[in-house]
C-alpha cells in the first residue's frame, strides 16, 4: 500500500513536472532561481535554455560570465535591471533585452524578475523567468520604425525630420541653417522605362549616398519625403552645400544605368524670423521647392529661394486668397479683341478675354493670375464664367439688333480633362439660346500633345453640335504638325512668331507662305494673330490670308466699345444705354 | 579572439555602420580599408576569415578587386556590399565567387545573419 502510494505520488509529481516543462517549452521559457541563504542556483528545465550560455559552469563568476550573453548595447540596461542593492520589500519587474542564442546571433527575451524579501527585510530568493519574445518584439519594433522612417530607404520620414530639425535648431541656436531639397528630373520616365523595382533601387541608392555624404558634416538632419524627393537641413555655408550637391550628382552619374540621372536642388536659407515664428519645417522645404519650380530648368539645376521668389510667392498667395471673392463680386470682366478682314479692316468676329479689375489694385494682368489659376484648377471656374458672360452678351446683341459676329472663348488645358466640360458648355449655351455658329472654342497648341484621343473625342462632340474649334498658338510648340494630322480642327490661329520681322526675312516668309498653303489644302480657315504693322498686313494680303487679329487694327476692348464699333461699321446708331439693358 | 573581418568601403559612414553592427554582435577583430590597393595588401598579409567588399571603390572597377582576391585565395569568404542592388550585378558577383551580396541600406540583424552564415559555411 505504502509502495503503491509512493508510486502514485511520484507519478503525479512527474505529471506536474512534465506539464511545467511542456508549458516552458511551448512558451520558449526557462526559469533561473537563486537562494540568498543557501547561495544556490537552480535552472529549470535543465535542458533547452535557448541562450548561448553554459549553465553548468555556474561558478562565482557566473553573473559576470552571463553578461557576455547579453547583446552588447543592452548590457548597461541589464546590469541596472538585476541590481537589487536598494530592494527592501518583495518586488516584481520586467524588461525586454537581447540575448545571444548562438554565437553572434541575438534574439529578444522578456525577463521577469521576482525578488522575495522576508518580514525581517532579508532577501530570500530571486526567480527570473526568461521568455523568448523575438517575433513579438521585432514586430513591435518594425511597426514603431514605420512611424519614424521611410520603409524603402530607411531614412527618417518628414515627421521625424521635422522633429529632429527643430531639435538641431534649438540645440545650436548660434548656427545658421539651410534646407536643401532635391529630386530627380525625369524620375517618372525612369520608372516607366526600367520599372518601379529599378526606380526603388535608385531611391535606395540616393538615400545611402545622402547618408554617406552628410556623415562628414557636423550638424545636419535629412529625410526621404516621398517619391523621389529628399531633404536635408545643414549649415548655410554655400561651400558645404555645394559639396553635398556635387557628391550627390557625382554619385548619380556613376549609377550603372543608361539614363541621364540629373538631380534638381532647391535651397532655402532659414531666417531668424522663421525660428521665432516656428514656421513648420515642411513649409521651409516647400520654399526650397518653390525656388526649384521658379528657377530650375534643364541647364540650371540649383535654385536658391530669394527675395524675388518671396515676393512672387506672396503675390501668388494674395491671388489665391482673393480669387473666389473676385468671381463672386464680378471683378472679372470680359474684353473682346476683334478679328478683322485683312483687306477691309472690318470686324468679322472676336476673341473673349478675361480681365481682372480689382477694386483697389486696378487692372491685374492675366500673366499674373492665369498661370496660378491653371496650376490650382481655378481656371475651370474662370473659363465657365467667361463662357457664361459671352453667351449673355451674344444674347443681348441678338435681342437688341447689334450685329452678332462669332466670339471665340478659350478652353484652358486644365479644363479640357474635366468630365463635365461638355455638359457645362451645352447647358450654358442653351440657357441663353445662343446659335452654336456664334460660339467658337480656342484650344492652345500645347494641349494637343498630351492626350489626343481624349481631345479628339471632345472636339468631335463639339463639332457635331456645330461649334467650331481653333488651334491657338500654332507654331509655338513642337507637336503642331502631328496634331494637325490627328485632329480635325476648323481654324488655325497662327502664332505671331511666323510673321517675318521685315520683308527681307525671306526664310520666315517662305515658312509663312507654306503654312498658309498647307492650311488651305487641309480646308482650314486661318487667323493670323499679333499683326502690328502695315508692312505685315500687306504681306498677308499678298499671301492670301483673309482674317487677322492684332494691335494694328484693334486691341482687346471692353464690350461696350466693341459694340459701338460694330454698329458704326454696320451704319447703325449705337445707343449704349439701350444696348446694355 | 574572434575571426578577423576586413571591411572595404570608401565611405566612412558605411565602414562605421558595418563595424558597429559587427562589434555589437560580438565580433571584435575588425580591420578596415578604404581603397582597393590598400585592401588587397591587407587581404594578402592578414588573410581575413571574411571580407566585406564594397562594389564601387574609386580605384576599382568591374569587380576587379573581387577577382584578384579570389585568384589569391580561391576559398576566400567574401560578401559583396553595395548601394546598387541591381540583380545583374549581384548575379555577376556571385558567379565570380562571392559568397553572398548585401544591399545597402541593410537591417543590422539580416547583415549579421549573412555574416555568420558565410563564416560558418552554412
Amino acid at each position: 500500500m505504502d509502495n503503491n502510494y509512493a508510486d502514485f505520488k511520484e507519478e503525479k509529481l512527474e505529471n506536474v513536472m512534465s506539464r511545467e516543462e511542456l508549458l516552458l517549452e511551448h512558451t520558449h521559457s526557462f526559469i533561473v532561481e537563486y537562494s540568498f541563504s543557501k547561495n544556490t542556483f537552480e535552472i529549470f528545465p535543465e535542458q533547452n535554455h535557448y541562450v548561448n550560455f553554459d549553465w553548468k559552469q555556474l561558478g562565482p563568476e557566473r553573473e559576470k560570465e552571463f553578461l557576455k550573453t547579453v547583446f552588447k548595447p543592452d548590457v548597461e540596461l541589464y546590469k541596472h535591471f538585476i541590481d537589487l542593492s536598494d530592494v527592501t520589500t518583495s518586488i516584481r519587474r520586467s524588461i525586454n533585452i537581447r540575448l545571444y542564442v548562438v554565437p553572434h546571433i541575438y534574439e529578444w527575451f522578456r525577463i521577469t524578475l521576482l525578488c522575495y524579501v522576508n518580514e525581517a527585510g532579508e532577501k530570500e530568493k530571486t526567480v527570473m523567468v526568461f521568455t523568448n519574445a523575438e517575433k513579438e518584439i521585432e514586430a513591435i519594433h518594425e511597426l514603431k520604425s514605420l512611424v519614424k522612417v521611410d520603409l524603402l530607404t530607411q531614412l527618417p520620414n518628414i515627421d521625424t525630420f521635422s522633429m529632429q530639425t527643430w531639435e538641431l535648431l534649438k540645440n545650436h541656436p548660434d548656427q545658421q541653417y539651410a534646407i536643401v531639397r532635391m529630386d530627380m528630373q525625369k524620375f517618372r520616365l525612369l520608372n516607366q522605362f526600367y520599372g518601379t523595382k529599378e526606380g526603388d533601387n535608385v531611391l535606395r541608392f540616393v538615400g545611402v549616398k545622402l547618408q554617406e555624404c552628410m556623415d562628414s558634416e557636423e550638424l545636419y538632419t535629412y529625410c526621404h519625403l516621398s517619391s523621389d524627393i529628399f531633404a536635408v537641413c545643414m549649415t548655410n555655408d554655400m561651400k558645404s552645400i555645394n559639396r553635398v550637391i556635387k557628391y550627390i550628382q557625382d554619385s548619380m552619374d556613376q549609377y550603372p544605368l543608361d539614363f541621364e540621372m540629373n538631380m534638381s536642388f532647391g535651397i532655402y536659407m532659414i531666417t531668424e524670423q522663421d525660428k521665432i515664428d516656428r514656421i513648420p519645417i515642411v513649409s521651409l522645404v516647400d520654399r526650397a521647392a518653390i525656388a526649384q519650380r521658379v528657377k530650375n530648368n534643364y541647364m540650371n539645376k540649383i535654385a536658391i529661394f530669394d527675395e524675388s521668389i518671396a515676393a512672387k510667392e506672396y503675390a501668388e498667395q494674395n491671388v489665391i486668397m482673393e480669387m473666389n471673392n473676385a468671381l463672386g463680386t464680378n471683378q472679372f470682366h470680359i474684353y473682346l479683341q476683334p478679328k478683322t478682314d485683312a483687306v477691309t479692316g472690318k470686324i468679322v468676329g472676336s476673341e473673349a478675354l478675361v480681365r481682372w479689375i480689382h477694386p483697389t489694385k486696378g487692372v491685374i494682368s492675366p500673366a499674373d493670375f492665369v498661370p496660378i489659376f491653371e496650376s490650382n484648377g481655378f481656371i475651370s471656374e474662370v473659363d465657365y464664367y467667361v463662357l457664361d458672360k459671352t453667351c449673355a452678351t451674344i444674347r443681348r446683341w441678338l435681342d437688341n439688333g447689334i450685329p452678332a459676329k462669332p466670339v471665340s472663348v478659350n478652353l484652358s488645358r486644365a479644363n479640357l480633362y474635366s468630365p463635365r466640360i461638355l455638359n457645362d458648355i451645352m447647358e450654358c449655351v442653351q440657357k441663353y439660346n445662343v446659335p452654336h455658329d456664334l460660339i467658337e472654342f480656342e484650344i492652345t497648341e500645347s494641349a494637343f500633345a498630351v492626350d489626343n484621343v481624349h481631345l479628339n473625342n471632345l472636339m468631335t462632340e463639339l463639332q457635331k453640335n456645330n461649334f467650331r474649334i481653333l488651334m491657338d498658338d500654332f507654331g509655338s510648340g513642337y507637336s503642331s504638325l502631328n496634331s494637325l494630322r490627328e485632329l480635325t480642327i476648323d481654324i488655325l490661329k497662327i502664332d505671331i512668331k511666323f510673321l517675318p520681322g521685315n520683308r527681307d526675312d525671306k526664310r520666315a516668309e517662305i515658312i509663312l507662305r507654306s503654312v498658309i498653303g498647307m492650311a488651305e489644302n487641309l480646308g482650314l480657315d486661318v487667323v493670323m494673330e499679333g499683326v502690328e504693322t502695315q508692312e505685315q498686313i500687306e504681306l498677308l494680303q499678298e499671301i492670301g490670308c483673309k482674317t487677322i487679329q492684332g494691335y494694328l487694327h484693334y486691341k482687346p476692348m471692353p464690350v461696350e466699345e466693341y459694340e459701338r464699333i460694330v454698329c458704326e461699321q454696320a451704319d447703325l446708331t449705337y445707343d449704349g444705354s439701350k444696348m446694355n439693358e | 579572439m574572434s575571426d578577423l573581418i576586413l571591411i572595404v568601403d570608401d565611405a566612412r559612414f558605411a565602414r562605421r555602420i558595418e563595424r558597429k553592427a559587427l562589434e555589437d554582435a560580438g565580433f571584435e577583430n575588425i580591420i578596415e580599408a578604404k581603397m582597393a590597393s590598400e585592401a588587397f595588401e591587407i587581404f594578402k598579409e592578414k588573410k581575413p576569415e571574411l571580407t566585406l567588399l564594397d562594389i564601387t571603390l574609386p580605384d576599382n572597377s568591374d569587380l576587379t578587386l573581387l577577382k584578384r582576391m579570389l585568384k589569391e585565395r580561391p576559398d576566400a569568404k567574401i560578401i559583396m556590399n553595395s548601394a546598387i542592388g541591381q540583380e545583374l550585378i549581384i548575379s555577376d558577383a556571385l558567379e565570380i565567387g562571392a559568397k553572398d551580396f548585401i544591399t545597402k541600406p541593410f537591417k543590422e540583424k539580416e547583415f549579421i545573419e549573412k555574416v555568420v552564415r558565410v563564416i560558418k559555411n552554412v
